[in-house]
């Protein structure tokens, strides 16, 4: 029971992640590998917000707008120069994103791992932490749910939702329609990124230490989730997400435990072996 | 009884002279106009805290010893160099020493380096006290001895101490670390020795940020103990905290510096083995602190403290055994120091404890156990 817990509030930030990786994908057609590296920054970005001896809720609106930002930045210095190049290239500057992102904290904050500050933790409840169910957890659980509601009914209610929609269908249609696919992309960066920031600030409350190498597993963990879930689907992403948390966390707690990132790579293979589309992957089939 | 003594000092005299009567045709040594340590250890790169610790904390020795007037009048000198913690680099710092003049060394800092180092030593028969090197393979060699524990003594002092004040005994180790499994299996020997059971969770250098289900696991030990890094241990005792579990989370040598990976949010009782207490109170080591944080601006950590005793130890040794001959041959000097060492009755008394030493090269020394914030 705590570990299906346990395993639900990992799953909700992996599945937080890997809404960033999906939407970026549906929209623009690439892997932002530098997205893990954004949660790194959100999580930087806390920690020294709170160094300067501020609130935690004002640390967590620096981090988000600074992940924003950020992303927005990357997008327009790194990525729309390479609109309509190979997608090897754009795959490549991503990675060359994450790499500079990580050079660029262990420049700042130096290689080692970093406690917090002791302002950042969440009130004890006695009555559930006595039987092993973390304040974090549940936080991350209930917050989690309600992100992934709020963001389902912004894309599916909105226009700008909508035209997010209509820009991951069919990019040239789209622009005959009148949307504005730059426009489109960037806001879908920055809703990812704040995504990620959220997702730092999850991480952060269940393990209090920053470090630059931060982002780089559960990046990578969380793009698994969106390829088992199918790649550029939504529900998609929160599914795998939550699946690989909770499957993670079972097999650390059974005596499979060193083999724990093997099981979660093998279930990615699986999956696509059976669902080569991912479990709520749309078929497309390939015209001949 | 003061026959013995003259009779004692008449024989290392007479030792000395006939190995100083030989020495004087022995290449390297004979242009020495002080006596040489030499050492190597990582200056650079991610281990280089401890050879800069173990470097500082030599040279404050040295320092204090040629500040006394050296030994008969002959100032001491030492030179470390760089090999980060690179098996072949410190064989190669071992010649470039060995033909500057060494005649003496406290060998290396890491064990990996030290034991190339001893390999090296053992042909020309230096004698070599590592500060640092813990694992049994450094200390191998008849000529290779050391300041700090073994890997495995503290599994079977923690055994000890664990089961001497606590019923329900839990714990974590490192599966991917040498350091932790070789004090973790010494550790469940020892248990299986005293016919106790314990609760075992671990983990690999996978997964070395998520300690929930450890924990989990071992909610309800009464002690917890963990032999490994402080990075790792900070972790451990934040996810006791969040998990209502209020264990004693009980470390080894490894958790010296765990005091900046927790807060004041951590209430568990954070205990460790260490040979080194900054915050002792012993006339001995508070003076040491303090030089040493006036030389350096900040407090010595195990490490310089280990480094200082090896040098220390060396001189101690020299000083008994009156060695008075600057050009000596490092043979020579080992057989002398070695014997020194060995002899009954010789004690030092140390930063890091008082020990004594025996043919296979570890100290015996007392371990003190510090409690975190007390």
């Amino acid at each position: 029971m705590i570990t299906l817990i346990d395993g639900l509030s990992l799953g909700s930030i992996y599945a937080l992640i890997a809404l960033g990786y999906t939407m970026v994908y549906g929209i623009a057609k690439m892997l932002n590998f530098a997205h893990g590296d954004v949660i790194m920054v959100g999580a930087y970005a806390i920690m020294v917000t709170l160094s300067c001896s501020l609130s935690p809720v004002v640390a967590i609106i620096v981090s988000v707008v600074l992940c924003t930002l950020l992303g927005m930045i990357i997008e327009k210095l790194a990525y729309r120069p390479l609109r309509g190049a190979s997608p090897l290239a754009v795959l490549i500057t991503a990675i060359g994103v994450s790499y500079f992102l990580q050079g660029l904290a262990q420049i700042i904050f130096g290689a080692e791992s970093k406690p917090v500050g002791s302002s950042w933790k969440l009130p004890a409840i006695p009555a559930l932490n006595k039987h092993g169910i973390t304040t974090a957890a549940l936080v991350t659980l209930i917050c989690g749910i309600i992100i992934m509601v709020v963001l389902t009914l912004f894309i599916k209610c909105t226009k700008t939702g909508s035209a997010m929609l209509a820009v991951s269908e069919d990019r040239g249609a789209a622009t005959l329609m009148g949307v504005n696919v730059n426009k489109i992309i960037t806001i879908t960066f920055a809703i990812g990124s704040a995504l990620a920031a959220f997702a730092g600030m999850f991480y952060l409350l269940q393990i209090p230490n920053a470090e630059p190498m931060l982002g780089a597993m559960p990046g990578i963990t969380a793009f698994t989730a969106a390829v088992i879930g199918g790649i550029g689907s939504i529900p998609g992403a929160m599914v795998g997400g939550i699946l690989l948390g909770v499957v993670e966390k079972f097999c650390l707690a059974s005596p499979l435990s060193s083999y724990t990132v093997a099981v979660k790579f093998s279930l990615l293979i699986i999956i696509l072996l059976v669902k080569p589309t991912g479990l709520l992957g749309k078929v497309s089939r390939e015209k001949v | 009884m003061s026959k013995k003594i003259i009779a004692l000092v008449m024989a290392m005299l007479m030792l000395v002279a006939v190995f100083a009567s030989c020495t004087n045709s022995s290449g390297y040594t004979s242009k020495n106009t002080e006596y040489f340590i030499g050492c190597t250890g990582p200056l650079t790169g991610d281990a280089s805290s401890y050879g800069i610790s173990v470097q500082n904390g030599a040279a404050l020795a040295i320092e204090e010893i040629n500040a006394d007037g050296g030994l008969n009048g002959v100032k001491f000198k030492f030179d470390i160099k760089d090999d980060q913690a690179a098996a072949d680099k410190a064989s190669a710092a071992y010649d470039q020493l060995f033909e500057a003049g060494m005649q003496i060394s406290i060998g290396s800092v890491t064990s990996g380096s030290c034991e190339a180092f001893a390999a090296k030593a053992k042909a020309d028969n230096l004698f070599l006290m590592t500060p640092s090197a813990s694992a049994d393979i450094c200390i191998a060699e008849p000529n290779a001895f050391r300041v700090c524990f073994g890997d495995p003594d503290q599994g079977i002092l923690a055994a000890d101490e664990l089961v001497e004040n606590f019923e329900n005994i839990g714990a974590i180790y490192d599966k991917s670390d040498t350091y932790s499994t070789g004090i973790y299996e010494a550790f469940a020997a020892r248990m299986a020795e005293l016919n106790v059971e314990f609760k075992t969770e671990s983990f690999d250098a996978e997964n070395k940020k998520d300690f929930s289900t450890q924990v989990e696991a071992l909610k309800d030990c009464d002690v917890i103990f963990l032999p490994f890094y402080y990075t790792e241990a900070g972790l451990v005792a934040k996810t006791a905290v969040a998990k209502g579990c209020d264990a004693v989370l009980f470390g080894c040598d490894g958790l010296d510096g765990v005091a900046d990976q927790v807060d004041e949010t951590v209430t568990n009782t954070i205990k460790y083995i260490t040979p080194f207490d900054v915050n002792s109170k012993e006339e001995k080591v508070a003076a040491f602190v303090n030089a040493y944080t006036e030389k350096y601006g900040s407090a010595p950590d195990q490490f310089a403290a280990d480094g200082y005793d090896a040098v220390m130890v060396i001189y101690e040794a020299m000083k008994k055994a009156n060695v008075n001959d600057v050009t000596i041959a490092p043979d020579a000097l080992c057989d002398i120091v070695k014997s020194t060492i060995l002899a009954d009755g010789f004690v030092y008394e140390g930063v890091t404890g008082s020990m004594t030493w025996d043919e296979s090269g570890a100290a015996t020394k007392t371990p003190i156990i510090i409690e975190l914030g007390k």
